[in-house]
Parts: C-alpha cells; structure tokens; sequence
C-alpha cells in the first residue's frame, strides 16, 4: 500500500489559473492620524496555496489582512486583486469579489443560531425577490432548498452537525472559531484570510483546525492566507510564508527557509524573550 | 381606613358592579397600546439595526400623516397618496442614511442621538413650510377604512361599544407585526438585519452592506409611522401635538427592553391599558389626570427591579 | 408472546436469509434509517438487498469468496453493516474494529484475525490501516465509505464503496446467472457456519476473538425478540460501537429475525436530538448513559424557575410512589392514578418527548450496575427500563428481567434456553445455545473458559438472591482480601460511589494491603454545575478537582458508603479509609478506561504508583507529574498537588441484611 501523496494541482474554477498570483500587494503603507501601521509592503498570494503572515505582536498583521478585504484603505500602494487593480474597496465588495475572513477574536452573530450564522455567508449568492422569499415559494423556496443544502455540506464537513440549532453565543470557543470558518467557506471564497485561526484553542482543537485548513485548502482548491502565532502550526501548513516586524517586511519565502533566517530569528527573540 | 378602602377595595367593587363599563375601558386601553406599541416598534426597529435612539420616530409619525393628509388636500387622490406618502418615507429613510447615519458612523451614541434631535426639529419645519402648520383630519373614509361602531350588548349587564376604526387599529397592528416576524426570519434581508443588529464588523465580512441594511430599517420604521400616523390621526386629528404622544415609546421601550419586538408590543398594552385603568378607578383619588405620568412611574419601578425590561436582550434570536 | 405471525415460521438460519426473506416479506418497510445533512434517508428492505447485493458482487469481484474475514471499522453507518451482512452472503466472515482504536491496537487484530479486506468509514481510518500496512502483508484491499480527503490517494488497492457496488451492479447487467448463484450461495449456507469474530476488548492481555455462529446468534436474538414481543415495527437508535456484540445482535440479528428499522444517527455528538427525532421503541444503553440523561435533567431543573422546579419535585415524588406500581401492573388508588395521569401531561410525559423515550416499549441497560436511584428515576416515569446480564461469549443474552419482576440490584432470571450454576468460588457459569464456537486461534484461551460439557466461565463472582435472580458483585478474579481477612470486592465499592452524580469514575484499591482506598474522578458535568451555582471559579477539571469544597462533598459521599458498607456483614470490612481525587479525568486514550470505558484498575495502579504509595503510607500531599496523550498521538504531561483524606470506619451495624437487600 502507498502513503498519502499530497496532491500536486488544484482543479481551476475561477478566472485565475492554479499557481498565478491571485492577489499582489505592491508597497502599501498605512498609517493612522501619523501612527505607521505598515511600511512599504509588498507581497503575493498565489492561487492555491496556503500562504502564512506572521510576526511579533505589532508587526502589522492583522491591519494587513485589513487591507486586503477593504476594511482599511491604504494611504499608498496598490493592490491587485485577480489582474485589476484596486485602490479603495469596500469590504462587501471585497466579499462580494470572493473574499472571505475570519477575526482573531470571533465575529460571530452570538444571537443567532449555528445554521443562521452560517446561511448569512449564503447572503451574496442569494437573489430571489423579496416578496417570494417572505411566502417561500417558488424560486425563493427553490434557492432557500439550495443554499441549505450547500451549509449543511459545510456542516457536515465541519462535523458540527450537534450544533446546529444552538445559539452561537452558547458555545464554546473553539466552536465559535470552527462556526466561523464555516460562515465564511458558505460563501464559497476564493481567497479565505484567516487571522490566528488557532488563538486560545488546545492543542486537540488545534489538531482538528489545521485538518480542516488543509482539507479546505485540498478538496475546494481555495487559496487561503493565515495569521499565526504557533510557528509548529505555520511550518505545517503553509507553502509560503511572508515575516513582519514593526509593519516592515523582513524575510518572504518557504517555511524552512523562513526559519533559518537571521532577521527573523532576532525579531522573535527580541520580542518572547 | 377609608383611604385604604379607596385604594384596595372600592375600585374592585366597582370592576365587579359594572362589567361592561370596565370591558369598555380595558378596550380603549387596549386601543392606545396598540398604538403605542407601533410607535415603539419603529424605535425598536432602527435601536436593533444601528443601536441609535431615534428621538425622530414620533416627528416621523406626524410627517407620515401629514403627508398623507396633505397630498389628499393638493386634490392627490386617496390611494395615490399613500403610495407618494410610502415613496416619500422612502425618500427620507434614503436621504436619512445618505446625510446622517453615514457621515456620522462610528461616533459617540450621544452624538447620534444629538442628531436625531435635529432631524425632529428639521422635520417639523420642513411640515410647516410643505403642509402648513394647522391640525388636519385624517382622510379615514377616503382611505376605506371603516367609520362607525357596533354596540355588544351583555345580558341585563350592560352594553360595550366598539368603533370600527379601533378594530381595524389593532388588526393592521397586527398584520403589521406578522410581517415584520415574516420579514425577520425568512428572507435573506430579514437574515442581514439580524446580523448587523449582532454583529457589524461581521456582517461587513460577509459581505452585508450597512448602509442598504440602515436605508431598510429606516424605510421599515417610516412604514410603521405611516400607520401608525394613520390610525392616530383617526382618532384625532394629525397635527404636531401628536408628537407628544410619541413619548410615550419611551417608558414601553423600558417596560419591553429597546430590543425586543415582542416586548415592544407588550410594553405598549401594559402601558395602554394600566393607564386607562388606572386613570378611571384610581385616578380620582388624586385628582385625577395620572393617565399622563401613570405610564412613567411603572417604567421607573421597571427600571429599578428589571433594568433590561421584560424580554431584554437575550431574545433577539427569537424575535 | 406477539410477534408477528410471519416471524414464528422460522426456515431461516443465516442473516442473508432473513435478508431475502424480509426484502420479500416486509419490501416496503423501512429497513435502515441515516441522518445524513440534517435530513433521514431511508432504505426499505428491498432497497437495503439491493445494496448489499450490489456490494457483495463488487466484493466477489475484487477477490472476495468463502472463508474470507473482513474488518470493518467506522461509526454506526448503513453501509458498514451492509458490508457485514454482505460478506456473510458470500460465505464470508466480517471482523468488526473498535474505530475509536489506535493504529497498534488495530494492526493487532487486523493480524491476528488474518484479515484480507477491510471496509473502513472514512480517511481517518484509511490512514491507520496504511501507516500499519507493512505489518499487515496479508491485508489486499480496502474499501471505504466517504470519499472526503480520499481523492489523491493510490487507489490500485483502494476502492470506494458506491464505486464497489457500480462494479457489482455492472456484472450482474452483464450476467444475469450472477444474481442467482449469490442467491444459491446464500441457500447453501448452514446455520453452523460462522457468521463473524468479535474481539473483547478486554481488561488484561491482548484481545481474544470470539468465533459465533449463525446458530449463536440466531437463536439468541430469536429468543431476545420473543421474550419482548419485538415485530417489524419497533425502531431502534444505533449508536454503539460495531465491534460490541451487543450492536450486531441490535441492530443487525434482533432487526433482521423481526423485520425492524434501525436509525443511524448523524454523528456521536448529535445521538440526543436525533433520538428524540426518532423516539425509539427498543433501546439499549450502559448506565452511563442513563446516569448522563438523568444529571442532564437535574442540572437543568436546578437551573429552572421555583414553579418549574416546585413542579418536577413534587410530580417526582408522587411517582417514585406509584410510578412503578402503576408500571408493574399493581393496584394503586383511583387518586394516585388520576394524579399520574395529569403528572403524565406536565411532567412526565415532556421529559420522555425530552429523552426521545416517548415510544419507548423496552429498555435495556447492562455491563456494569446501574444506580438503583437512577433505575428507579426510570422506571417510575413508565419506562420499561430492565436489566440483563450478558457477555460476547454467550451472544449476549446470560439473564434478563422479566417483566413485572424488576429489581435494582439484581439482573434477572436466566434467558430462554439459557442454563445457570455458581462455582464453589463464587464464579457464575451458564451453558446456552449462544455460547460461542471458540476464540480465533487460541485453543488454550479457549480450553479455559469452556468446559468440555458446554460451560462457560462468566470471570464474575455472584450468587442467586432469595428471589431467584442473579446477583452480580464483581469480577471474580478482582474480588480479594485485605490483610485482615476481610472480603473486598473493588467494584462493589466503586460503583456505590459512583451512583453519586458527582462521582464519575471510581477505582478502589485493597487487595492484600491493610486497608481499602479510593481513587475519585468528579463529573465535571454535575460537580461544574454546582460550581456555577456556589460561585466557585475554576479554570479545569485540574482546578475544580482539587477545590476543598469539592474535597468535602466527596468526602460526605465515601462516608455514606462507608455507612453502607457497614450495613453489609460480608462488606463491612472493606470500608474505605483513605481516598483522593486525581488530578486528570481517566481516559481511554491514556489507556486507562477500556474502549467500553471500563477501568484499567492494574494499569492505574503502576501508572499512578506514587499516589498509591501516598495512599498508604499516611501522608496528606503528594506532588505528581503524569503523562498524557493526546488524540494525534501526541504526549504531554500535567503537575499536580494531590491531596489524601483519611476517613472514619463505621461499626458493623446489626440487621443491615435486610437493608442491604432492600
């Protein structure tokens, strides 16, 4: 019998082709009322892969991932996002261009049940008119039908079948975080930005987490960019990772590569130690 | 002794002699809650949404009518005034989210309700300039909305007289709150509402747009102050006074919590019947008049042993 | 007994025979149930033969044929018990796997078992059986249920299972003389041919393979089915592991001979709301499972408004006076009963709705002692919960209780056709037409468990109480003596203790040593909920289990049953006299639960010999370091702070026979 093989390709379903750059940050500062948050950044993601941002606290992270899905609008550098390049987005747009995230410390609608939460990433994709909606008839009860069907393979996918009916704010918070990540693969992303996926979950949720990364990453084809503190946790996922420090970009490559650079070694040490 | 007697026992004595008298009662209470409640249901509504106070639902109540009345005098027809009266709520909900809530996203609660202060003294100008200042009669009939009352006899007991115009109040009322649970929780705007009342940051990741979201709610609260404009005015007349009235939200928003539909329209019964009830077997006690503090110092009592009000914030999830 | 007419005319012997014969009698009804994304799909009889058909001929094709076992390994799937029934209609055996067990543990069985196929659910278990491929050069192919993370995989020896049953279905197009000669096949098969081999899991040594046959199992489930009247109509949750004999004869034996539905549910996580959806007829579940439902129901009602809570006590307690009677069929007062009937409409019966016991006609609950308080809790609701006594080795059934003759502390009368004797050392032995063929290549465990007339060793001590019933104390191997002479039965003791809410796991140690003492793990669940309601803050099970209140609770719980034990001359000894509460929830994964989630007690004792020493040697602390493992295989380890408390010993109390009784 063979081992696993880790598949080569992903299969195309959007207008990027596997292995080009789906998303180029070209020296993009920002900075709040004179307050530098980052320094001339440049980067790629590339279609398909796992790309990892990390850093010390205050490196610029998470103002980065911001950027990218239009919550912060840089005051310099462009972003090119599938080969059109974009200045100021709006995150529903953002969203609506196939750009799904998390948040460190879960945005989640804690009134709302599991497969509610969930059915809101389906909002965009949904365009019934109002009125069959409110009788659910014909088309409207056709796409409700449909869009369920697609969350509850997210469900499934997700094993959070026991949660469904339950009010998010009930649960705990490794769930919440998995909820979450259910929320935004509902809308069926191209680019999935993660921030600290893993933050305050025990090392089994953190097991379970990374399978479900990396499944999502394999079996949907979809590129997905990651901040992450547990650097086991980035050199087991990621194909390429990209290191910030004071909102500077010091070193951009493999993971082992990455590990064995000086910059970053100091920029760690100086901070943890 | 007798003062006791007065409180505890005379006014129970006479519910018991004249049990239509207090059915009559209970009814006209019934009638103002309902009422009340609509007006809080539209504060209720924008609270959820965007988390302002909006001190311009009661102005918005007086705009509806007047405009409605308004366009009917300028020789619009009935039917085709309320639509222009529907479109303007519309207009305005637009220009609302356009000119107010998005300039002024993200500032302090304080300054948000300071602007809805505004509003209500932009509003009631702009009335008097379009419409004129003097009070109006509601166009009931024109509307086919019924006139008239039926009388219910009750044995040797007595006699209860109903008007239509209360009736058909409280089955909009009604059909108005049916909807409104309808449009909450099974259709995807329903669904984005009920996100961006939980949650903004997330709902923006998800590609909700706050600013269609906020245009809705404030169109879905000029809706409600349309028909809510309606029957009040067809009780009395429409006119600038009614904006008073519409304080009244305030202690059902306490009794209720700022939150909760359900507690919207419960507050507004409770208020609107204790009142009136109030008023009929206790009010002469002191006077009478307490029908226009009496609703107050049941939300004061409220606020101290139940801060978050009768169905606080927990049933958002429900609504 | 009213099972239906068709089930009394029995020709059938094997389970591909009830298969043909229920597709045939009972087409239209439902076979199998499974939630799958959120919704209950379901296989009728004649359905469920066309994919076992269609998945034993893809079997045959891929090399499978008479004589052949097959491992089956996944949670509570239609397809994985398709795949067992399948394998016997091609003479085959199928070897069902604890899925829950690790890599080594499996690569044992899948050994020793000589395996050469394997049916497995899901990636996760395709990964184990490869990383131990090498030790398993007899393994050829392996079949799997869910394609999920399977797509990139070699698959020269991986097959899917719809794309098993495609090929299946391709041959029989292509010739039509197959279908026939998988059916002469299944007419060729004799009752006395094996039908699988289960491994027990065990407390010591490496797990042996139970051989039953058709005959074993055929007769036991007939006999199950008659004694409860069960038909084609009964619906039942399957929900146990596959490798438990009790599972097969459930969900695969006792359906089949009757014609009944069984319910896969969606996940482990979701079995309540899905029990509750389906609202079985037949149910079978270990005490634990009882005892979790009942503190689930109490923590909510201690959460629950004073009228609510006003309600439920004093409803509770007018059934725990009339409740059984009433079920018992006893005469009870016009009052009392038209007091249960409103009772039935406000409490009782939105508890069983809760339960998901609404239909219940039978329960049953086994392998370890139930509560007598938690039994009672039931059974005064109107459920018919009842108790057997039963092991692989006998195909379950060893003693049950009739109904009408309930007893808590006892588990029945011995089964239809089963033979019942005590050893002069106290070991229960029984002799039935279930007893088991004989462990898979191990004449000599064999030899030592079966006498040559037919009688088998249960390993447990017991004796037949008063009123004709067996009574179970403990394992008779585990039952020792203290220094003194005094007769100590370890679980005897543990589960007094364990019929605390608070108490979830116990392990008392004694043997050969001065004195009894206890190791105690707290429920987390109910020990937490009083934590929430004293306003005791904790941040783990480490934390809460070493709070002083929570050391005085438990502290109160060993002194009553040290009181208990008291009442009982032949117990009284045994008393404990020191205990502790570890640091760490004992966990299968760390070996120290079995996969039944019995306790390892010898296991315990090495792994945690520090505390033990410190259990004996008189000191108040001891500071230990333990390893754990997590569920990836990883290791990591927690410190504790463990605190000993030292106990009264009560004088034997006269008459306490009676009590103890009781």
């Amino acid at each position: 019998m063979n081992v696993l093989v880790k598949p080569a390709g992903m299969q195309p379903d959007g207008e990027t082709a596997p292995g080009e750059v789906l998303l180029r940050i070209d020296s993009v500062s920002l900075s709040f009322g004179g307050v530098r948050a980052i320094t001339n950044i440049s980067f790629d993601i590339i279609k398909g892969e796992v790309r990892a941002i990390i850093g010390p606290n205050g490196a610029g992270k998470t103002s980065m991932l911001n950027v990218i899905n239009g919550f912060y609008h840089p005051q310099e550098g462009t972003i090119t996002w599938r080969g059109k390049v974009r200045r100021k987005m709006k995150p529903y747009e953002a969203a609506s261009h196939g750009i799904a995230r998390t948040f460190q410390n879960v945005a989640l609608f804690k009134g709302m049940t599991t497969l509610d939460n969930i059915m809101t990433g389906r909002g965009l994709k949904m365009h019934s008119g109002f009125l069959w909606q409110c009788l659910r008839v014909g088309p409207a009860l056709r796409e409700e039908i449909e869009h369920r069907r697609k969350v509850e393979e997210i469900i499934d996918f997700l094993e959070i079948q026991a949660i469904r009916k339950t009010p998010v704010g009930r649960l705990p918070y490794g769930l919440q975080k998995r909820v979450e990540l259910a929320r935004a693969l509902a809308m069926e992303p191209e680019l999935l930005l993660l921030d600290e996926p893993m933050a305050g979950m025990n090392l089994e949720e953190k097991e379970d987490m990374s399978r479900f990364i990396l499944d999502v990453n394999q079996q949907f084809g979809t590129t997905i960019a990651l901040i992450e503190h547990d650097m086991g946790v980035v050199m087991d996922l990621s194909d390429r990772v990209v290191v910030l420090d004071y909102g500077r970009k010091i070193a951009d490559g493999p993971p082992e590569e990455v590990q064995a650079n000086q910059d970053v070694i100091d920029a760690y040490l100086g901070v943890s130690h | 002794m007798d003062m006791l007697y007065n409180i505890l026992i005379d006014p129970f004595v006479q519910m018991v002699d004249a049990p239509d008298f207090l059915i009559q009662v209970v009814w006209e209470g019934f009638v103002a809650g309902v009422l009340y409640a609509l007006i809080a249901l539209g504060f209720v509504l924008i609270y959820k949404a965007s988390g302002v106070f909006n001190f311009a639902q009661g102005i918005m109540v007086v705009f509806a009518g007047l405009s409605l009345v308004g366009l009917h005098q300028k020789g619009v027809p009935a039917w085709l005034a309320l639509i222009l009266a529907i479109g303007i709520m519309a207009i305005l909900a637009v220009c609302i989210e356009k000119f107010v809530m998005r300039p002024l996203v993200g500032q302090p609660d304080i300054i948000l309700l300071m602007a809805t202060i505004g509003m209500t003294y932009f509003l009631i100008g702009l009335g008097e300039v379009i419409f004129g200042g003097e009070p109006k009669q509601m166009i009931t009939s024109e509307l086919g909305l019924p006139t008239g009352s039926t009388a219910f006899e009750m044995g040797e007991r007595g006699l209860v007289i109903l008007q239509h115009i209360d009736i058909a109040a409280a089955v909009i009322a009604l059909l108005m709150v049916g909807g409104l649970a309808v449009f909450f929780n099974r259709t995807r705007i329903g669904r984005a509402l009920r996100a961006v009342a939980d949650d903004h940051t997330a709902a923006l990741s998800v590609g909700i747009s706050l600013n269609q979201i906020w245009a809705i709610v404030w169109f879905a609260a000029g809706i409600v102050a349309l028909a809510t404009g309606i029957m009040w005015g067809a009780r009395s007349d429409v006119s600038f006074a009614l904006e008073i009235v519409a304080l009244k939200a305030l202690p059902v928003l306490i009794l209720g919590g700022f939150t909760s539909i359900p507690g919207a329209i419960i507050g507004g019964l409770i208020i609107g019947i204790g009142e009136k009830v109030g008023e009929i077997y206790w009010g002469g006690l002191v006077g009478g008049g307490i029908e226009s503090w009496l609703a107050y110092v049941i939300a004061l009592v409220f606020l101290l042993f139940r801060p978050q009000g009768l169905f606080g914030e927990k049933i958002i999830e429900r609504i | 007994m009213a099972g239906s007419p068709v089930v009394e005319r029995l020709d059938e012997d094997t389970f591909p025979k009830f298969l043909l014969r229920n597709a045939r009698v009972f087409a239209d009804r439902p076979a199998i149930r499974e939630k799958d994304l959120g919704i209950w799909q379901a296989w009728t009889w004649a359905e469920a033969l066309e994919e076992i058909r269609a998945f034993a001929l893809g079997l045959r094709g891929i090399g499978f044929s008479a004589g052949d076992k097959i491992a089956i390994i996944g949670g509570n799937r239609p397809r994985m018990y398709w795949s067992m029934v399948a394998a016997q209609s091609l003479g085959g055996m199928p070897v069902p796997l604890y899925a829950d067990s690790v890599a080594e543990e499996m690569a044992y069985v899948l050994e020793h078992a000589e395996v050469r196929f394997a049916c497995v659910e899901d990636q996760e278990q395709v990964d184990k059986i490869l990383s131990t491929a090498d030790a398993l050069p007899k393994l050829e192919q392996v079949v799997y249920d869910d394609p999920r993370g399977l797509r990139d995989y070699d698959h020269t020896r991986l097959h899917s299972f719809e794309a098993l049953q495609e090929a299946g279905r391709a041959a029989m197009a292509a010739d039509a003389s197959l279908e026939a000669a998988w059916r002469e096949g299944i007419q060729a098969a004799k009752g006395s041919d094996l039908a699988m081999i289960l491994y027990t899991s065990g407390t010591t040594g490496r797990p042996k393979g139970v051989m039953l046959s058709f005959d074993n199992l055929v007769i036991s489930a007939r006999n199950g089915n008659a004694f409860d009247g069960l038909d084609e109509h009964e619906e039942t949750l399957a929900y146990l592991p596959l490798a438990w004999i009790g599972d097969y004869v459930f969900s695969i034996a006792q359906s089949y001979i009757a014609g009944y539905c069984v319910n896969c549910p969606e996940s482990l996580e979701t079995v309540l709301s899905d029990r509750q959806e389906i609202a079985p007829t037949y149910f079978f579940a270990p005490p634990r499972v009882f005892e979790g439902m009942l503190t689930h129901i109490m923590v909510r009602m201690e959460d629950a408004g004073t009228l609510k809570k006003k309600m439920f006590d004093s409803f509770m307690a007018l059934a725990r006076r009339v409740g059984e009677r009433i079920l018992n069929g006893e005469a009870v007062g016009f009052r009392d009963r038209l007091a249960y009937a409103l009772g039935e409409i406000m409490v009782y019966g939105p508890l069983k709705n809760q339960m998901g016991f609404t239909r219940l006609k039978v329960g049953y609950t086994a392998g370890e002692a139930i509560g007598p308080e938690i039994f009672r809790f039931y059974r005064s609701l109107g459920l018919n919960l009842k108790q057997l006594y039963g092991q692989t080795e006998a195909s379950v059934y060893i003693t049950m209780q009739p109904d009408g003759q309930i007893f808590g502390d006892t588990v029945g009368t011995p089964a239809p056709d089963v033979e019942l004797k005590i050893a002069d050392n106290g070991e229960v032995l029984y002799r039935s037409p279930g007893v088991f063929v004989g462990y898979y290549k191990n004449d000599e465990a064999t030899r030592a468990t079966k006498t040559e007339d037919g009688w088998v060793l249960t390993g447990d001590a017991g004796y037949i109480a008063e009123n004709g019933h067996l009574k179970i104390i403990d394992r008779a191997k585990d039952v020792g003596k203290l220094t003194d002479g005094a007769l100590f039965a370890p679980k005897y003791i543990e589960n007094k203790l364990k019929f605390f809410p608070n108490v979830k796991e116990a392990v008392a140690f004694g043997d050969g040593r001065d004195f009894c003492g206890v190791f105690v793990n707290i429920d987390l669940t109910a020990v937490g909920s009083w934590a929430e309601r004293n306003n005791v803050n904790y941040a783990s099970y480490q934390e809460l289990a070493a709070h002083p209140d929570v050391y005085n609770m438990i502290q109160d719980h060993v002194d009553q049953v040290n009181r208990d034990l008291a009442s009982e001359p032949m117990m009284a000894g045994a008393q404990i006299k020191r205990f502790l509460i570890l640091h760490k929830e004992l966990d299968a994964d760390d070996g120290e639960l079995t996969r039944t989630q019995k306790v390892r007690r010898s296991f315990i004792a090495e792994r945690y010999a520090p505390l033990i020493e410190a259990l004996y040697d008189g000191s108040a602390r001891k500071h230990v370091r333990t390893e754990v493992t997590f569920e990836d295989g990883r290791k990591g380890a927690i410190e504790a702070d463990v605190e000993i408390r030292d106990m009264t010993i009560h004088p034997t109390s006269g008459g306490g026979l009676q009590e103890a009784a009781e």
